[in-house]
């Protein structure tokens, strides 16, 4: 019996290993549209590889000129056919872009626990950085992109503090807006605060109050005083009478 | 009176004759000749009557020397202590702004009034401490410490005078009522000629005598404390250059000021009214020159004179303080960095 237990846990090991081998051993990204250089491709494969060995997920990236069956179908498609994930839940990303009418277009699938990390936040977020690139087709900057924002995202879901919407996940370029803001509002401050100080060093000055004469107490008298009535004007409006003024004056 | 010619009270255009009655063409107002008449005669006033008295002086100052200085040209009478001149004094720089002081020939007119000095050095000296603390952008060259031995003793030179003054005044006025008839709205307006004549009595008028130092002290002295000037006090007394007559102008247009002022608070009930014509009468003038103490420090800093001066007779200051770019640019640095540092950390953290 525990010679048959020992031979079961070696067979399962081994096939872990070889499926661990496999799924590292394999190509990370398929680029058929051929819009990838050979640098690229030799980066975008450290990357995913550096993913799988930080996480335990699987990445691919693919690239295709057209596509003959729905996105989501192809993805999944090409998910299970180039067995991608790893363990038995298979985690995995795959970045799938393609082009109808020379338009690129891009669809990421996730599977297993990495399907966990891609919540609606996540997504969203994942799809605004990503989606710049593809308009500028920088394809490669876009998988990168993708890499490197699920090792962060993964990361923080495994340290138990997922990004949301009440904890942001935040770029360098974000930071950096966020820091200009302020740096701007600062200014603003700073520039009140030297005035204030300024005007407080200035405030005392010598010209300050204006001289004026005044009577001695109970010598004013009103000696003549007297209001006469000189003339009366009814006008419809102000403007009428100034109009009626001008033709009058021609 | 008769007269040729009449104007319209509104618009100072000449009427003209239509039938029994005058008509302004420009406004198309019609005036009875009486009534327009009236106006005639107060249209407009006589000159101004300014009987300010000839100021005469008791003498020349004794017991002093004169110096001038090379930069303002002011002069100062300097006292003689012990047949020489004060040596203290004489060696000292131009108390307005720092220059050399020289020797002149020349001699200024004994005043009738000297303001006693209820203020001593000490005073004066914690004064200036209080004027330059809590100065955060004060440059440090510019300190206090540095400055106060600059601290001098000055009598300045001020016209005083009194009399009475009769203000005879027209001002034109107009009461606006909007009416509403049945089809329409209309505005009747009601012009107005406020005539009015008062009198007032003024006493302790101050003009500064002193042309390089006319606005450096708030003009509120007790005269009353003043003493008759009998000797040469011991500080240097800054010889007067402003005539009394140019004194007396300014004067007369701050009681003609202050009369239309009284008198224009009488012209109740109108929408609108606007002095037309004055006339100022001034009488029982007595013209008098004051020497007024202070405490002055003249410091230069960049090319540019500061003053501190201290009205020696109530304690009252007044002055301007130079202030350093570089801390200026510096407290701007600073407080944007904090600010921007503290926001975006708070911002990344909340």
């Amino acid at each position: 019996m525990k010679k048959f237990i020992s031979a079961v846990t070696i067979l399962t090991a081994a096939l872990c290993l070889s499926t661990s081998v496999s799924a590292q051993a394999q190509h990370k990204v398929y680029d058929t549209a051929e819009v990838l250089s050979v640098q690229d491709e030799t980066m975008l494969e450290e990357l995913a590889e550096n993913l799988a060995l930080s996480h335990g997920v699987d990445a691919m990236i693919c690239t295709e000129r057209s596509l003959d069956a729905l996105p989501e179908e192809r993805a999944k498609s090409l998910f299970s056919s180039n067995d991608v994930g790893i363990g038995n839940s298979r985690d995995g990303i795959l970045l799938l872009i393609w082009f109808e009418d020379d338009n690129p277009n891009y669809i990421i699938y996730q599977n297993g626990w990495a399907d966990k990390v891609y919540t609606e936040y996540a997504a969203e977020r994942i799809d605004e950085l990503i989606s710049q690139d593809i308009k500028k087709r920088d394809f490669a900057g876009a998988a990168q992109q993708l890499l490197k924002v699920s090792d962060k995202f993964m990361s923080a879901q495994e340290k138990g503090n997922p990004y949301s919407l009440d904890r942001p996940y935040r770029t360098s370029g974000d930071i950096l807006r966020i820091w200009l803001l302020w740096v701007c509002i600062g200014a603003v401050v700073s520039c009140g605060i030297c005035a204030a100080l300024v005007a407080g060093m200035r405030k005392r000055t010598t010209n300050n109050v204006i001289y004026s004469a005044a009577p001695e107490k109970k010598s004013f008298a009103v000696t003549t005083q007297r209001d006469i009535l000189l003339y009366t004007k009814i006008s419809n409006d102000d403007g009428k009478e100034k109009l009626d003024d001008l033709k009058n004056s021609r | 009176m008769e007269f040729t010619e009449y104007h319209c009270p509104r618009c100072d255009k000449t009427l003209e004759r239509e039938g029994e009655g005058l008509l302004c063409k420009f406004c198309g107002l019609n005036f009875d000749e009486t009534r327009a008449g009236e106006f005639e005669r107060e249209r407009e006033y006589a000159e101004d009557d300014l009987a300010w008295n000839e100021y005469n002086s008791a003498g020349l100052l004794s017991g002093a020397v004169y110096f001038a200085c090379d930069k303002c040209e002011t002069n100062y009478a300097v006292p003689i202590e012990d047949g020489t001149p004060d040596a203290q004094s004489a060696d000292v720089c131009c108390p307005l702004c720092g220059g050399m002081l020289l020797s002149v020939a020349t001699t200024a007119p004994v005043p009738d009034l000297l303001l006693p000095f209820n203020c001593d050095r000490k005073a004066a000296e914690d004064a200036f401490s209080r004027f330059c603390k809590f100065k955060p952008l004060l440059p440090s060259k510019f300190t206090p410490h540095k400055n106060i031995k600059l601290l001098k003793k000055l009598y300045l030179p001020y016209w005083t005078a009194a009399c009475t003054a009769q203000y005879k005044t027209r001002y034109d006025a107009v009461k606006r009522k909007k009416q509403r008839t049945d089809s329409e709205k209309s505005i009747q307006t009601d012009g107005f000629m406020a005539l009015r004549e008062g009198t007032a009595a003024y006493s302790g008028l101050l003009s500064s005598a002193l042309s390089t130092a006319e606005d450096i002290l708030t003009r509120d002295f007790s005269l009353e404390e003043g003493k008759p000037f009998d000797k040469m006090p011991d500080a240097i007394v800054a010889v007067p250059d402003i005539p009394a007559k140019q004194a007396q102008k300014e004067l007369s247009e701050l009681v003609g000021a202050s009369m239309d002022k009284l008198l224009k608070g009488t012209v109740k009930g109108y929408s609108k009214k606007k002095r037309a014509a004055g006339r100022l009468c001034i009488s029982d003038t007595h013209t008098n020159l004051a020497l007024v103490p202070l405490w002055i420090i003249s410091a230069e800093y960049k090319g540019r004179i500061y003053r501190f001066v201290m009205n020696a007779q109530n304690g009252k200051v007044s002055g301007e303080l130079p202030y350093s770019k570089l801390k200026i640019a510096s407290v701007f640095a600073i407080c944007t960095a904090a600010i921007s540092v503290v926001g975006t950390v708070l911002t990344l953290l909340l």
